[in-house]
């Protein structure tokens, strides 16, 4: 991969040639390597060789061949299936970002919903519970009162703690 | 160096577990000097492990190959940060700083506390040495950092390429001192478990110490998204890798922990669900530190893998356990004393935000440790990636997000139905208007939504802003600027946790919209050519190489031009390493432009300069790394101490003094 030290001079001498026509807008389009489609496809596919990474995504050589063969597909027509098919035969379901919606795999999807849902329960049944304890128990030595007088009570010293926090504070200011 | 280091971890060792039974005997039998000592010792213990760092560092700046750790990851035309930072580049060095760290957040949690919780601080104490004797066993033991060449090598074999990036500097230290911070926490709770003190004054202890873990652990995520963004190039900055998801966990817990502790504190609820979380979090993190590195489950972050399996997974279960045990033998200390009354109430809508967090976590978990299960039942591996994240945490985070907007604008207890619609009628309204213009303009119903849900938090951060500016400015007669403030000044954790909310809001949007409407091209091109993506045109003008002390350079030179104007020049680079040129590293091109990242990779190349590059158009990126800046400013607003009004609490009658002490609590 590395280029002879004569061959970078060159180069770079080139590089320097062209950046002097610095503004030009070239008039030849370049072309696009693979069709959306295969990117598409590329995005559901798992590297193999760079677990966490996608074939769309990795550098690797082994994904970048497996664009190539998503695209060559692609162009024969095949039809998505047919392509997932092809690289769950060659390299099992691992290939697959997205696991099958299919036997214990199942478990994967359903479980976090069945979670959500029991724990939405117990919030429920919390909440329940807990209303029947707030309006029945009398409020414990360090509990917060419930009784409406002592809350109002309570709002008008936060008010007045406020504005006196706040004139404070203009004493502070003036004084430094 | 060899000798020495070890002699120092095996000193450490045997001084941690003398140390705990100090703290241990010295509590039980009511001995304060032993107790004392055993204090001394954690900070013995830390020292120890500071001078072992120490000595680790001058082995790598002195270029001391006889040591394998130092011969396996650096070498002598390695730039002097990168030879710093290949200290953490493996296991041994990854423990030793995680170790270090815990202790010196430890001894200074413990030390400065001693006089405020006597009976606790010898407990706390112990269990943090309980973890560093583990870590130690493990570095004298099985994994060390001190281990010796049978023949030293004349040169180093270099540091992993991929580590060798300025994000590298900051992100994996931050990283595992976060893990490492949770000890504190931990170690506070234990203390509180056995001993069965948890009053009003530990409360606040713990929650000081959880925010210092989540500041850490968030700062840490943040820059490892900023250093994927920047180096892996595949255009993104979080993919659900197994190794982000274990350093999400802890967060997910201890962020649910952060919210939930105050309805404790205002409530006095939830006194064992908190306790859980900081045990969970602790566990976590645990697990964070160990999973991948054990191979147990593989992942591009997997740079070192090694024989620590089975002792990490005892500790953990051992962890766990004690976790278990510790938190059904208190159970009854820890009951309830308040109720909820309403479903519209603040405290409500905090248990919905923890329930949302935890099945986050939960759910991020599953989908790691997933593979496992089917290896185990079916013998099949599979891949769990990015599209069941997204779908099962995607719709979890759009309620926490309008849940964000909504909570700051409940009431304790009850809400009156025409003060809430009175409060949060404006952001509504903003966010509906931002729904309907985006269906119009993109379509995208989830984008819409999700940027709506954002709006909506950040409107209602506003409107808290406001009332408050205005309430200072009839008050106080402060100028706006001098209002704002104030406001964060007096009670820097309700404001400082608005900060933080907008930074997230600010977060989501670029989210949201790198995510939904990122556009991509991927061509090959030949000097001279052009490739137009989304509003911009890229020019390639060559390939050229260069050629630094340890490594070569390939540069492509691009132009980017937005319609006939040429906004800028760029080189998307590779880097070659000696010793590993089968593993080329990335250095992305990107350039900000108005809204949009101009992101540009090169992949491969010929000798005719020919070039595959891949272009990437993200909209709004530099909005997740603003909101991520702003949600650690906010942080650090909620770090302050909140200053404390003494004249005035003279003037408070007494039933309600402690009511009005607690109203900085939300």
């Amino acid at each position: 991969m590395r280029l002879p030290v004569t061959r970078a001079i060159l180069t770079l001498i080139t590089a320097a040639v062209l950046g002097i026509g610095v503004g030009a807008l070239p008039a030849l389009a370049a072309e696009d390597v693979y069709d959306e489609r295969t990117v598409e496809i590329g995005r559901n596919l798992a590297c193999p060789v760079c677990q966490g990474q996608t074939v769309a995504d990795s550098h690797s050589r082994v994904a970048l061949e497996m664009m190539d063969a998503i695209q060559a597909q692609v162009e024969a027509g095949r039809t998505d299936e047919q392509i997932y098919d092809y690289f769950r035969a060659r390299y099992g379901d691992e290939v697959l970002l997205e696991p099958p919606r299919e036997g214990i795999n199942l478990a994967l999807w359903w479980i976090p919903v069945v979670v959500v849902v029991l724990g939405l329960g117990v919030v429920v049944l919390y909440v329940k519970d807990s209303a029947a304890l707030g309006r029945r128990a009398p409020q414990p030595a360090d509990g917060p009162p419930t009784d409406q007088e002592l809350e109002r009570l309570a709002e008008r010293v936060l008010s007045e703690h406020e504005q006196n926090q706040l004139r404070q504070g203009d004493a502070q200011v003036e004084s430094t | 160096m060899a000798q020495i280091g070890q002699g120092i971890l095996t000193l450490a060792l045997a001084l941690a577990i003398v140390g705990m039974g100090l703290n241990i005997v010295g509590e039980r039998r009511r001995i304060p000097e032993l107790s004392a000592s055993g204090l001394r010792a954690l900070i013995g213990v830390t020292l120890l492990l500071v001078l072992a760092a120490a000595v680790l560092l001058i082995a790598f700046l002195t270029h001391d190959f006889s040591l394998a750790y130092v011969s396996g990851r650096s070498s002598t035309d390695m730039p002097l940060r990168y030879v710093i930072s290949a200290f953490y580049g493996g296991q041994a060095g990854s423990l030793l700083l995680w170790a270090t760290a815990a202790g010196i957040m430890s001894s200074i949690a413990f030390y400065r506390n001693r006089a405020r919780f006597p009976r606790l601080v010898p407990y706390a104490a112990a269990t943090a040495l309980g973890v560093l004797a583990f870590l130690l066993y493990m570095m004298v033991v099985v994994s060390t950092p001190f281990a010796v060449n049978h023949i030293t090598p004349a040169e180093g074999q270099g540091l992993n390429p991929l580590l060798r990036d300025p994000g590298m500097l900051i992100h994996p230290p931050l990283l595992l001192s976060g893990f490492a911070s949770f000890t504190v926490p931990f170690s506070i709770v234990v203390a509180a478990l056995i001993t069965g003190r948890m009053g009003k004054e530990w409360l606040k202890f713990i929650r000081n110490w959880a925010l210092i873990s989540w500041g850490i652990l968030s700062a840490g995520i943040f820059v490892g998204g900023w250093w994927a963004y920047h180096v892996l190039g595949w255009g993104g900055y979080w993919a659900w890798d197994p190794v982000e998801n274990v350093s999400l966990l802890p967060w997910l817990t201890v962020t649910a922990f952060i919210h939930s502790i105050i309805v404790q504190e205002r409530r006095g609820m939830l006194k064992v669900w908190n306790v859980g979380l900081i045990l969970a979090s602790f566990v976590l993190s645990i697990m964070g530190t160990f999973i991948v590195r054990s191979g147990l489950i593989s992942s591009v972050h997997a740079f070192a893998l090694s024989d620590i399996g089975p002792y990490f997974l005892g500790f953990f279960l051992f962890t766990v356990l004690l976790s278990i045990g510790l938190l059904v033998w208190r159970l009854p200390l820890m009951r309830a004393t308040g109720g909820i009354e309403s479903a519209t109430s603040r405290e409500a809508g905090f248990l919905l935000n923890n329930l949302l967090f935890v099945a986050i976590a939960f759910a991020t978990m599953w989908g790691t440790l997933y593979p496992l299960v089917t290896e185990a039942v079916q013998g099949t591996a599979i891949t769990v990636g990015i599209p069941f994240y997204n779908r099962v945490n995607g719709p979890m985070l759009l309620i926490l997000l309008i849940l964000m907007g909504l909570g700051p604008l409940l009431a304790w207890r009850s809400t009156a139905r025409e003060a809430l619609i009175r409060a949060a009628g404006i952001p509504l309204a903003i966010s509906i208007v931002a729904i309907v213009a985006m269906l119009w303009l993109f379509g995208q119903p989830m984008a819409a939504m999700g940027v709506g849900a954002s709006l909506f938090a950040a409107g209602a951060v506003v409107v808290e802003y406001y009332r408050g500016v205005k309430l200072r400015q009839k008050n106080a007669g402060d100028s706006i600027p001098a209002a704002i403030y104030q406001l964060a000044r007096r009670d820097p954790r309700r404001y400082g946790g608005y900060i933080v909310h907008l930074g997230v809001a600010l977060i989501a949007i670029g989210i949201i919209a790198s995510w939904f409407f990122q556009t991509e091209r991927q061509v090959v091109i030949a000097p001279g050519e052009r490739v137009d993506i989304a509003e911009y045109t890229i020019a390639y003008d060559g390939i050229s190489t260069a050629q630094g002390a340890d490594h070569t350079t390939v540069n492509a030179h691009v132009r980017v031009f937005k319609g006939d104007k040429q906004e800028t020049t760029m080189e998307a680079k590779r880097f070659f390493y000696r010793g590993f040129q089968d593993q080329p590293t990335t250095k992305v091109a990107v350039e900000t432009i108005g809204f949009d990242d101009v992101y540009v990779m090169l992949l491969e190349w010929s000798d005719d300069e020919r070039a595959n590059i891949r272009i990437f158009v993200n909209p709004l990126v530099t909005w997740i790394w603003a909101g991520g800046a702003l949600y650690l400013f906010g942080m650090i607003v909620l770090a302050l101490p909140a200053p404390v009004p003494r004249p005035v609490r003279a003037a408070v009658p007494r039933p309600v003094g402690g009511l009005v002490g607690e109203t900085a609590g939300d």
